[in-house]
């Protein structure tokens, strides 16, 4: 029998090797080696960080290796800075954050499912899309639920499972729809089929389209499909929280518009309509319900719903602009979702370190004079907060700017205005953190908190990076 | 055609049916009768058997076997079709095989050395 091994490039895919490797060291040492137990957390930095850098070296390939399965080019690998940058930020922080005995596999797994979520945006197959949708979300299901005397925490965990495998559920049977349709789960074929036949409005794509819209709803946290997010914030210890809301939401953002802008593209005006209300009410429920909250990982949480609802503008506008600008859309995706990540880790980066010391959930009010008492901390707390306004100089405005106007190229002038009037409505909320913080009295006398050194590293570099790129965006786009 | 196929089906749908009723049958005939309240309870593994409330707490040990008892599965599911090509698959393939044993290994000296395999 003859086997035919199809084209394989090792370099292609050696950023995820490098993680692989470190996951199993991380694993192993933590075992048999127990006093290295102290630095798996910087092991695991710097294997994302030499991840991090293969990456940039393979920047210039284009290709798709491994029968389809895998593509790398400049998008994917955009998307792969932003995740291990996420990661290399998140191990920082939390270096000194775990058990002893619970910290090899706390580390492994958050270097599995970094790997995951590489997978998922370095693939144009829906099967492998759906792998490293799985990997990741298995990591996290364990992740969140790591702290087993937190009933929240287990809450958390129990809620996220459930609902993620339901999400699976559906995302996978939108998979089998669509290759029964098309005959492919090549998104490349798959694009060339919808474009040679007159697929629209045909009922076996469109129940593909709205199964796999379910899977990425949920996974991206768009209304209505956005239940699980405030209480898994809320609960998931302040860290893990930070990895959720940036790094996945990422990789699937990146899945998200390979699948719906260049594969369904042809379909554009059968999901067009749906999307478009979707990212109205996800804009609006988003943005008012976090006016409302006072648990300030519960306002984010709703905050990092509306920011979904902005980055689904891009994704409306891309096969609109797929002639005229056709960079348009995928660049200010990726721009976006680089600054949305840093300005999250940045503000629950600091939220854990305040709860680390006080020893539960914080509410915004809880925050009254930290201006005075920390200054550092609430220079980096600032920034991020004033980023996810979108106040000019900082990397938010720039990529809500580039948003909007890829929408407004795109048409979606009507859809724009909603988009501007929530995100002035964001101003107020996000604001009130930074009133309470300078211009409140504490209640009673705040104690001094201690930074470790990593952490505070990897807090500088956050949010200098939020304000290098809200001032030199072009750094950004010279890469794309 | 498609009927043909179909009548395999059936027939291997009958076939099997024969062969349990032929066993039961068999054994009906052939085994002393002597019931005990033992020999009633369904079996289960190493195990209480369900009972009609089936919240009752068993020994978390299983999971660890059973998650231990897939590595070796999903080894086996791999090596089975590369014995059967191995002469024919170059190098690469090999060093992809090892590279995911490797990582199965990995896992249970993880386990083995964590005392998953201890039963006190």
């Amino acid at each position: 029998m003859e086997v035919i091994i199809p084209d394989t490039n090792m370099a292609a895919i050696m950023p995820q090797i490098i993680l692989t490797i470190g996951a199993c060291v991380v694993l192993l040492l933590s075992v048999f080696a127990h006093s290295t137990r102290k630095y798996l957390g910087y092991l695991s930095a710097l294997t994302c960080i030499a991840a991090l850098a293969n990456t940039f070296m393979i920047w210039d390939i284009n290709q798709t290796v491994f029968a389809g399965m895998i593509t790398i080019n400049a998008y994917s690998n955009a998307f792969n800075m932003i995740i291990l940058i996420s990661a290399t930020l998140i191990t920082l922080v939390t270096h000194d954050a775990v058990d002893d005995h619970k910290v090899g596999e706390f580390f492994s797994i958050v270097l599995i499912s970094t790997l995951g979520m590489m997978i998922m945006a370095s693939s144009q197959n829906l099967l492998v899309i759906f792998l490293g949708l799985e990997i990741l979300s298995i990591g996290l299901y364990v992740l969140i639920g790591m702290n087993r005397a937190r009933i929240h925490s287990l809450e958390a965990a129990l809620k996220y499972f459930l609902l993620g495998a339901f999400a699976s559920g559906f995302f996978l049977y939108g998979i089998s729809l669509t290759y029964g349709t098309t005959g492919s789960f090549d998104l490349v074929k798959i694009s060339r089929y919808l474009q040679a036949n007159n697929m629209l409005g045909d009922p076996l794509m469109l129940s593909a389209l709205a199964m796999l819209l379910i899977g990425f709803g949920f996974k991206v946290a768009l209304v209505p499909f956005h239940m699980w997010s405030p209480d898994v914030y809320q609960g998931a210890p302040a860290p893990i929280t930070g990895f959720i809301a940036t790094a996945p939401k990422a990789a699937a953002f990146a899945a998200f518009a390979r699948v719906f802008v260049e594969a369904f593209a042809p379909l554009h005006i059968d999901w067009s309509t749906i999307l478009y209300w979707i990212c109205i009410i996800t804009m609006i429920t988003g943005n008012l319900l976090a006016l409302i909250q006072t648990d300030i990982k519960r306002m984010l949480a709703f905050s990092s719903i509306a920011h979904a609802g902005y980055i689904i503008m891009a994704i409306l506008a891309g096969p609109k602009l797929a002639d005229s600008n056709p960079g348009l859309s995928a660049n200010s995706i990726v721009f976006y979702v680089m600054v949305y990540s840093l300005m999250n880790l940045t503000a629950f980066s600091i939220i854990y370190i305040f709860e680390s010391r006080e020893g539960r959930n914080l509410k915004v009010e809880n925050f009254a004079g930290f201006g005075a008492k920390y200054p550092m901390l609430s220079v980096g707390m600032t920034i991020a907060m004033l980023s996810l306004a979108g106040i000019p100089l900082t990397g938010g405005f720039i990529a809500k700017l580039q948003i909007f106007s890829a929408a407004i190229d795109a048409g979606y002038v009507g859809l724009t205005i909603v988009a501007v009037i929530t995100a002035l409505i964001s101003v107020y909320y996000y604001l009130n953190v930074l009133v309470k913080m300078y211009f409140s009295e504490p209640e009673e006398p705040l104690e001094d908190v201690e930074v470790s050194k990593a952490t505070s590293l990897a807090l500088m570099l956050s949010s200098a990076g939020i304000i290098v790129l809200g001032v030199l965006p072009s750094l950004m786009m010279k890469l794309m | 055609m498609l009927q043909q196929e179909y009548l395999y089906v059936l027939i291997f749908i009958l076939g099997g049916s024969a062969m349990v009723l032929v066993a039961m049958l068999a054994s009906w005939a052939l085994r002393p009768s002597k019931p005990s309240k033992a020999k009633l309870t369904p079996y289960e593994c190493g195990e209480l058997p369900a009972q009609a409330d089936s919240y009752f707490q068993f020994n978390i040990r299983y999971y660890l076997f059973a998650l231990l008892f897939v590595v070796f599965d999903v080894e086996v599911v791999f090596f089975i079709p590369l014995v059967k090509v191995f002469n024919s698959i170059p190098v690469v393939a090999f060093i992809e095989i090892t590279f995911f044993t490797v990582v199965l290994a990995f896992g249970l000296v993880y386990a083995w050395k964590k005392g998953a395999l201890e039963w006190e």
